[in-house]
């Protein structure tokens, strides 16, 4: 168990934020992250936290391994505790969804007991149905005290993924939208961070709907389907993204990871998960461009082959670059099991361009190589942390609003390598000015 | 979001069977399904269904309580070839993909713990004969597009959807 160290925290953060910054400066694309340990210790400044692309916490000689998948450990104590506490690695760094999430069998049972459960309107426990877009994730909400790096987050709301006590009373609304990932094995990680740009995971349609499928309230060690009710929730009491909780560097985060060999990638890479957006001597805008954002999803306006696509997005839970662009062949179906998977294979690597204009009317034009996945997954086989990974997201015109075209473009994990990627949070003061937005 | 009383009172009006609103989503055709009518599915869902011409298919349009935007894509012959969605929360597969639904998920666990490299968790590609289904997105805004290929109308290409 690891002791929170209170004092020298508070010294800490008193000395960064009267120099002008320790450690390697942000702003540089080659800038080679923070140190190659793995726990949240020393060699590292407060305010950041070592983050590492590898094959996830559950390979096994059978299993498969994450790709493009980057990670940083956390703490978590009981509320107010400094001695009741985990350390937990291989929690997922996600800037698609918000707030704090651990499947329940990484935690202790003497953490587990002591986290503070969160009462629904009428005094059942508050469970929650996250809905990531391969299946859904169920548990209690319940606030921690929450530690990463040298920054606090008191009495924050989290969710307890597959906590047993509620594992028998899954609604129909929830199950019915998709596989369960509830284990580590399913999951794929120990657990999540989301830190995109918004502080709670559902917004002002849980606060303001019973029906809203998120939120439902339900008897602990309850059976059947019908034992939870959908509940609407305060802003507040949702899921919340810890660093609006934190007492200083709260208004964003900055994704940094080294640039790597193309095509082949590496074996490993090592950045950094920086908070704050010009708090400290060391997380400043720098001559990054800001793209605003759409307030109420997050997305920013992509044009590709001269087509805008308004809800696009700059994503660390996606692994690959997803886009409709049916001039690149997709890979045949192999025998790896990835049959359904629509990588692209084009013959040579391809290099390609893109604009992204922010509702502020900033402009900035990215440049990109798609290399052939069959490839990078044979003659590169094991390398976690691919550059140059990308994936038909088909055509699009179906689902997209008010639209006959497509209208999405996902920057997976693979833009964010030799860049440091900004993301404001909604409604928080920048030097950039108030988020949402992106800037790189 | 429609609203809950009119909605209520025009359905008790015009005598027609009143569905429940809310993130049980109304009897309907899932994908695949055989609409009984459009007329019928119209008169039964008022206010909180629209319905639109496609060339060569019909689009029945349902926004969830959840505020997410489903649609159904009607053939000629009232099959639902193709569903989408669009919108704050994931819509319940299990109603809009219908039969399709076991087959869906099992597809997406069978790549969860596929040899290889996992897909991550914003997106799911399915490509089988028999169904074919794209989604992605982030949180407070999913998409996907389902569709069963050998039911897409003759002349018809699913880009030709929206």
């Amino acid at each position: 168990m690891r002791k929170l160290i209170l004092l020298g925290l508070t010294q800490a953060l008193l000395l960064l934020s009267g120099c002008g910054g320790s450690g390697t400066v942000v702003g540089s694309a080659a800038s080679t992250g923070k140190g190659s340990g793995t726990g949240s210790g020393g060699g590292q400044t407060s305010n950041v936290v070592v983050m590492t692309v590898d094959a996830g916490p559950d390979v096994t000689a059978t299993s498969g391994y994450d790709v493009d998948t980057p990670f940083i450990t956390v703490t978590v104590c009981a509320p107010a505790s400094t001695t009741n506490c985990q350390t937990i690695d291989h929690v997922e760094v996600d800037t698609g969804s918000y707030g704090l999430r651990i499947i329940s069998s990484v935690l202790t049972p003497s953490l587990a007991s002591a986290l503070h459960q969160e009462l629904a309107t009428g005094g059942n426990p508050l469970v929650e149905c996250t809905q990531f877009i391969d299946g859904f994730s169920w548990g209690p909400v319940k606030t921690a005290d929450v530690q990463i790096a040298g920054e606090l987050a008191s009495n924050v709301p989290m969710q307890v993924i597959g906590d047993p006590s509620f594992q028998n009373e899954i609604p129909t609304a929830c199950s019915g939208t998709g596989p369960e990932e509830d284990t580590v094995a399913e999951f794929h990680a120990n657990g999540i961070l989301g830190i995109g740009p918004f502080g709670d995971d559902c917004g002002g349609g849980c606060a303001s709907t019973a029906a809203n499928t998120f939120y439902y309230t339900c008897p602990a060690n309850g059976t059947g389907t019908g034992s939870c009710g959908g509940v609407a929730v305060s802003e507040p009491e949702q899921v919340t993204n810890p660093v609006v909780s934190f007492q200083t560097d709260n208004n964003g985060v900055i994704v940094q990871l080294p640039a790597i060999p193309d095509p082949g990638g590496a074996p490993t890479a090592t950045g950094s998960l920086t908070f704050g957006i010009g708090t400290e001597g060391n997380n400043g805008l720098g001559s990054a461009t800001v793209l605003t954002s759409n307030p109420s999803t997050g997305d920013i306006t992509t044009t590709y082959n001269g087509t805008p696509l308004a809800y696009s997005y700059f994503d660390t839970g996606s692994n690959a670059f997803y886009f409709d662009d049916n001039s690149i062949p997709t890979c045949p179906s192999s025998g790896s099991g990835t049959s359904s998977s629509t990588w692209f294979c084009p013959t040579t690597e391809l290099s390609l361009s893109a604009t992204n204009t922010g509702r502020n009317g900033m402009v900035s034009t990215v440049h990109f190589q798609i290399a052939n996945a069959n490839m990078l997954f044979s003659t590169y086989q094991g390398n976690t942390a691919l550059a140059d990974l990308g994936a038909s997201a088909g055509d699009e015109s179906g689902y997209c609003p008010n639209s006959a075209t497509d209208c999405s473009f996902d920057f997976g994990l693979p833009f964010f390598f030799g860049r440091n990627v900004y993301v404001a949070i909604a409604g928080a003061n920048t030097e950039g000015g108030p988020g949402p937005y992106f800037a790189y | 979001m429609k609203v809950f009383s009119s909605t209520l009172s025009a359905a008790l009006a015009s005598g027609a069977l009143l569905l429940a609103c809310g993130s049980m989503v109304p009897a309907k055709a899932a994908l695949g399904d055989k609409i009984a009518s459009v007329q019928t599915d119209q008169a039964s869902m008022k206010g909180q269904l629209r319905t639109r011409s496609g060339t060569g298919y019909s689009v029945q349009e349902i926004t969830t309580a959840s505020g997410t935007l489903v649609r159904e894509y009607v053939s000629p012959a009232g099959v639902v070839f193709a569903v989408s969605w669009s919108g704050p929360a994931m819509p319940n597969l299990q109603q809009t993909l219908g039969t399709y639904f076991v087959q869906y998920t099992a597809s997406v666990r069978s790549q969860l713990t596929a040899r290889g490299m996992h897909p991550g968790h914003n997106h799911v590609e399915v490509h089988s004969p028999s169904l074919i289904v794209h989604a992605g997105g982030h949180m407070r805004q999913y998409f996907g597009l389902a569709y069963v290929p050998s039911l897409i109308p003759q002349n018809l290409s699913i880009s030709d959807l929206h």
